[in-house]
């Protein structure tokens, strides 16, 4: 656990201030993930996990043996389909989005899930703001965040995005923590 | 002294500047000219408006410079009721120096101009570019690093743990990934193509191969 990150995020809620950037290390981001996702269940919110990085199922087993009660989550995994071809079926509380580049489909699976856990104090983490960049451009990437965080703000519901800090160009940066209350980066060097 | 002269030769300022002058001239004119019969020496007056004249307005100065000809060969006409050589002359010069200031100026001009246009394209490439080299940073540099952790996290892994359940859809996402990388790769060297049209058919061809 990084006690700097978590009191920094603990603080930040506490002021109100709900749209936050975590820029991290690469090697720090697996970690800084299962922090946020432990520290905003503890906190007695609904973790909507958006995820653009790794497959649902790795991030589920990352927070099992973390000792995080998976119950408390709900997945919008843009990345497994689109990595073996086919959309699993069956699963709960996860969307499946068919690639990280379709924008449309994942901003509506976005509000369909802040929609569905709306009494369960909802709040988003997206993993990852710097994998996006595999996808598409920066400029569409600060525009999609933008629109995510404006909906977050409009419905007071915390967002926490995740990205290495050394993934991202300065202008980018400097854009998204236009739209951010906070920027954390305890660990980046 | 300074800040009266430098507002009164500011190109803001210049009709303002050039109906005082003219007035200026006018009044010489009928007063010296005319009425002291003097038709000497005050004519250089004249030229401070015509260069301003000719250094702000290019040709049209000539036709300024036509009227102060006209007007003082006219008044000198009036006093001496002939024709003389003298306000001729000095009409012809009128117009002569402006039109010299007028070519010079407006050549002065053109080339400022176009100075500015090439900086200002200049600028504007030198943005290209580095909005294209923070774009290939982004889009190539920094997912190589994502794919290359991610397949390093595995193998630490498979030597620490043995093969997990998920290995499978873990490489068919870096696999995903990697076909994404050059897919990107192809997306700017295309764009660099499209703008750069100096680059060779033969380059271009291999380019987007």
């Amino acid at each position: 656990m990084n006690p700097d990150l978590i009191e920094t995020l603990t603080g930040d809620l506490s002021q109100g201030k709900n749209l936050v950037l975590k820029l991290s290390n690469s090697d720090r981001l697996k970690q800084d993930n299962i922090d946020i996702v432990k520290t905003m269940a503890d906190l007695g919110y609904h973790i909507i996990i958006i995820t653009t990085n790794q497959p649902f199922e790795v991030l589920k087993k990352n927070y099992e043996r973390s000792g995080i009660d998976v119950s408390r989550l709900s997945f919008i995994d843009a990345i497994t389909s689109y990595a073996i071809g086919t959309t699993p079926r069956g699963i709960q509380n996860v969307k499946f989005i068919g690639s990280p580049s379709n924008l449309t489909d994942l901003g509506i699976a976005i509000t369909g899930v802040l929609n569905e856990f709306s009494d369960n104090r909802p709040c988003i983490v997206f993993d990852s703001v710097s994998t996006m960049l595999i996808y598409l451009p920066s400029a569409t990437i600060s525009k999609f965040v933008h629109y995510i965080a404006n909906k977050l703000r409009l419905i007071d519901t915390p967002g926490i995005f995740l990205a290495v800090g050394k993934g991202l160009d300065p202008m980018m940066i400097s854009n998204l923590s236009t739209f951010m209350d906070d920027i954390i980066q305890t660990d980046v060097v | 002294m300074n800040r009266f002269l430098h507002w009164f030769s500011d190109p803001e300022n210049k009709k303002f500047t050039l109906v005082l002058l003219v007035l200026f001239c006018l009044f010489l004119e009928e007063t010296i000219h005319l009425y002291w019969g003097i038709e000497e020496a005050y004519t250089h007056v004249f030229y401070i408006l015509l260069v301003l004249a000719a250094i702000w307005y290019h040709e049209r100065a000539v036709f300024l410079a036509i009227v102060l000809g006209v007007m003082h060969i006219a008044v000198s006409y009036d006093i001496v009721g002939e024709l003389t050589w003298p306000p001729l002359l000095r009409a012809m010069m009128f117009i002569l120096v402006t039109a010299i200031v007028a070519v010079i100026s407006a050549k002065k001009d053109e080339y400022q101009k176009e100075l500015v246009q090439s900086k200002k394209e200049i600028e504007a490439n030198h943005e290209i570019l580095i909005a294209y080299v923070t774009e290939c940073a982004n889009r190539l540099r920094h997912p190589i690093e994502i794919v290359h952790d991610n397949l390093r996290e595995l193998e630490r892994q498979v030597e620490l743990e043995g093969p997990p359940d998920d290995l499978t859809i873990r490489l068919q996402l870096q696999v995903k990934n990697t076909e994404q990388i050059m897919g990107n790769l192809q997306e700017l060297n295309q764009a660099i193509v499209t703008d750069n049209k100096e680059i060779p058919e033969a380059y271009r061809e291999f380019i987007c191969r």
